[in-house]
């Protein structure tokens, strides 16, 4: 089986940097490393021909140049200013600046990146990097070259007022560059903690982003994750998290996804003991020839686990959506609640969004549902607040909103809500300028 | 010299002229050749059968996409209405109640009213009202409707019971203050103790200024908004007009006449 010439051009550049990937002094890493990018030149970054990757094509990236060194360290960057008051680490072209994070002590977590934690990590980093994902060709990608990342270990019954901001900036210019960062969140039992990332990147770069963050919900923790997806409209942008819940946990996770060319947000949550939670919502906003793809794998593995997810976007021009939810419930899972539902507005002809929502149930006392609907803005609705005085292109923003609200209200009073609001509102304003919604 | 001589110039003594109207639904004609004068501050009803073509005449007013006018004309306050989008004739001063009010999830009643309101003030070229004095403007308007603060948090007409749905219609109309409204069977669907809210919010709100086409199949609503003028609209025309007694008298001999005249 051959491989993609951007694979290729992957293993190529590792060949090229792995003497200078972060802690490859390290025994037991690089040999992970050996392993992961083993595994992955076996298959190479996959092809719609692979099941999970039918409907998302990463072919984009066979047009990256990424034999080139990546540019100046030291990048200027423009960065949105922060969303809370707690500590804050941004890494710019895949680099870690200290000058433009911020750290400090805060009571009850430790938060650093990654690549501080290496050099004595073998108690707490090597038991969580597993395999560093040999199973899946993107986590064995990341896991080869496995660059720098955060790690935010939350001690027990601590409860973190303050979310934990990170940022990956890019800042563009004519080379290609692959970013790949590794992030682990550790939640200590009964803690509570949220963590808000945030991609961005300048507009027309060919950045290809192949994030991985790894959690781990002790017994009785609340873990808050929110992702903004905005890179560069050049972008390839891919994100695999994934979660393992304890008795009585939960996992929260919300995604925003509005940038890059091409993008994939993928959860994988397994519910492992009793009463544990996952709660997994989205809002996608794609314009252009956008490609935006939500990917959830639920996993509930024994009695009485919870799962809601929710994902609902607008899409215009000729942008595409993808929606692959898939819950299974494990023989023996009894009690199971899952439910799932996607949801997406059509605001031009050319739209379109691929939904696939699979349940796989080998439990008999469960409840589970899922349900997906597309369509254009209702034009009874349009017409009545027509009637009202209310100029069409506000009506039709009005209803988009309120549709895409229903998400946003599961992130009501958190920082964040204003933001997304924002980002709404100002998504919506460009395309009525652009395009016809 | 007359009262009348001393009205500024944009008082105008039609306020709604439709003449020879046609309209046709999917090509097929609905409206054909409906002519219809009113003064302001007047109370019209128009009653017929089903299938007469009421809701069709409430539309192509409000202008809807899919009613086409093929022939005629409707002028409001002098101006030709089928030039305006809807929101343009509703800043103009129309109003329409639904026969079958929208539901509208993930926008509240409030901010709903609120945004109409603003709207319309903005289309006249007033200045929005802050949140304070749309709230105590709204509060002044709710309460003979009956209306309460929870059912204005909710979403419009989301989960409302029919009485529920016409008195938000009556409730907009009280906050939007048109010059014209045309109620679409704002009576169909209630219970006596619905209506009689409903008649009384309406009635309410007749004024001087204010004109008022009630569209209706029966003439219960009629006992408390008297009207001034009642038409009969059987196969798209007004086959016959008279004072309030002609709406007692349909209620008695039904429409059966007038349709077979009209046939």
């Amino acid at each position: 089986m051959s491989i993609t010439s951007a694979s290729q051009a992957m293993l190529d550049r590792y060949e090229a940097v792995r003497e200078t990937l972060p802690g490859q002094q390290i025994a037991w890493l690089a040999d992970l490393r050996e392993a992961a990018v083993r595994s992955f030149g076996e298959t190479g970054l996959p092809t719609p021909k692979v099941e999970e990757w039918k409907y998302t094509n990463l072919r984009a990236l066979d047009g990256f140049d990424f034999s080139e060194p990546p540019g100046d360290a030291g990048a200027a960057v423009d960065l949105p200013d922060a969303i809370g008051a707690g500590p804050r680490l941004v890494f710019v072209d895949g680099v870690f600046r200290d000058d433009l994070s911020r750290l400090g002590d805060f009571d009850g977590v430790r938060f650093t990146p990654l690549a501080d934690r290496l050099e004595g990590g073998a108690d707490l980093i090597q038991p969580r990097l597993g395999d560093l994902g040999q199973d899946q060709p993107l986590l064995a990608l990341n896991g080869a070259f496995l660059e720098d990342g955060y790690v935010a270990e939350v001690a027990e019954k601590a409860e973190i007022a303050q979310p934990l901001e990170i940022v990956f900036a890019d800042t563009g210019g004519d080379i290609p560059t692959a970013r790949q960062p590794r992030n682990m969140i550790i939640a200590g039992a009964g803690s509570r903690v949220q963590i808000i990332e945030t991609h961005l990147g300048a507009a027309p770069s060919q950045q290809f982003f192949n994030g991985a963050t790894m959690i781990t919900v002790a017994e009785g923790a609340s873990v808050e994750h929110r992702r903004v997806q905005r890179q560069g409209t050049g972008s390839v942008h891919v994100n695999t998290v994934r979660a393992r819940i304890d008795n009585g946990g939960i996992y929260d996770s919300f995604v925003l996804q509005q940038g890059a060319a091409v993008a994939r947000d993928e959860v994988q949550v397994g519910l492992t003991a009793g009463g544990s939670v996952a709660r997994l919502n989205g809002v996608y906003l794609g314009d252009g020839s956008q490609v935006l793809d939500n990917t959830t794998v639920v996993r509930h593995a024994t009695e009485n686990s919870t799962s809601e997810q929710l994902y609902k976007g607008a899409l215009t021009g000729s942008a595409r959506a993808v929606f692959q939810g898939n819950i299974r419930v494990e023989a023996g899972a009894d009690g199971t609640d899952g439910r799932m539902t996607n949801k997406t507005l059509l605001l031009s002809d050319k739209a379109e969004i691929d939904t696939k929502p699979q349940l796989e149930i080998l439990a008999d006392d469960v409840k589970c549902s899922h349900g997906a609907t597309a369509g254009e803005l209702d034009g009874d609705a349009l017409f009545y607040l027509r009637a009202r005085g209310i100029p069409e292109a506000q009506a039709r923003g009005m209803l988009v909103e309120a549709f895409l609200g229903e998400v946003i209200d599961g992130v009501e009073e958190e920082p964040i809500e204003p933001l997304l609001r924002d980002a709404v509102g100002n998504w919506l304003a460009h395309a009525q300028e652009t395009e016809e919604v | 010299m007359s009262i009348a001589d001393h009205q500024p110039e944009e008082f105008v003594k039609i306020m709604l002229e439709i003449k020879d109207l046609h309209a046709s639904v999917d090509g097929k004609p609905i409206l054909k050749g409906l002519d219809l004068t009113m003064g302001p501050g007047e109370v019209h009803a128009i009653m017929g059968p089903n299938g007469s073509g009421k809701s069709t005449l409430s539309y192509v007013i409000a202008g809807r996409d899919g009613y086409e006018v093929t022939e005629g004309s409707i002028l409001f306050n002098g101006r030709d209405l089928m030039e305006m989008e809807p929101d343009e004739r509703a800043g103009e001063g129309l109003f329409l109640a639904f026969q079958y009010p929208v539901e509208i999830p993930g926008v509240s009643t409030m901010n709903f009213l609120k945004t109409s309101l603003n709207a319309i003030r903005a289309y006249r070229g007033e200045d929005e009202l802050d949140a304070m004095e749309f709230l105590k403007f709204v509060r002044e308007q709710t309460a003979t409707l009956n209306i309460t603060d929870e059912l204005l948090k909710r979403a419009v007409n989301v989960g409302f019971s029919g009485g529920e749905k016409k008195r938000n219609e009556v409730l907009q109309m009280a906050v939007l203050r048109p010059s014209l409204a045309v109620l679409d069977e704002t009576d169909s669907g209630l219970d006596v103790d619905a209506l009689k809210i409903v008649g009384e919010g309406v009635t309410g709100l007749r004024s001087p200024e204010r004109s008022m086409l009630v569209i209706t199949h029966y003439q219960r609503l009629l006992d408390y908004v008297i009207p001034d003028r009642v038409h009969v609209l059987a196969d798209g025309r007004i086959v016959a007009s008279g004072d309030a007694d002609l709406a007692r008298e349909l209620e008695e001999k039904g429409y059966a006449g007038f349709s077979k005249a009209a046939a």
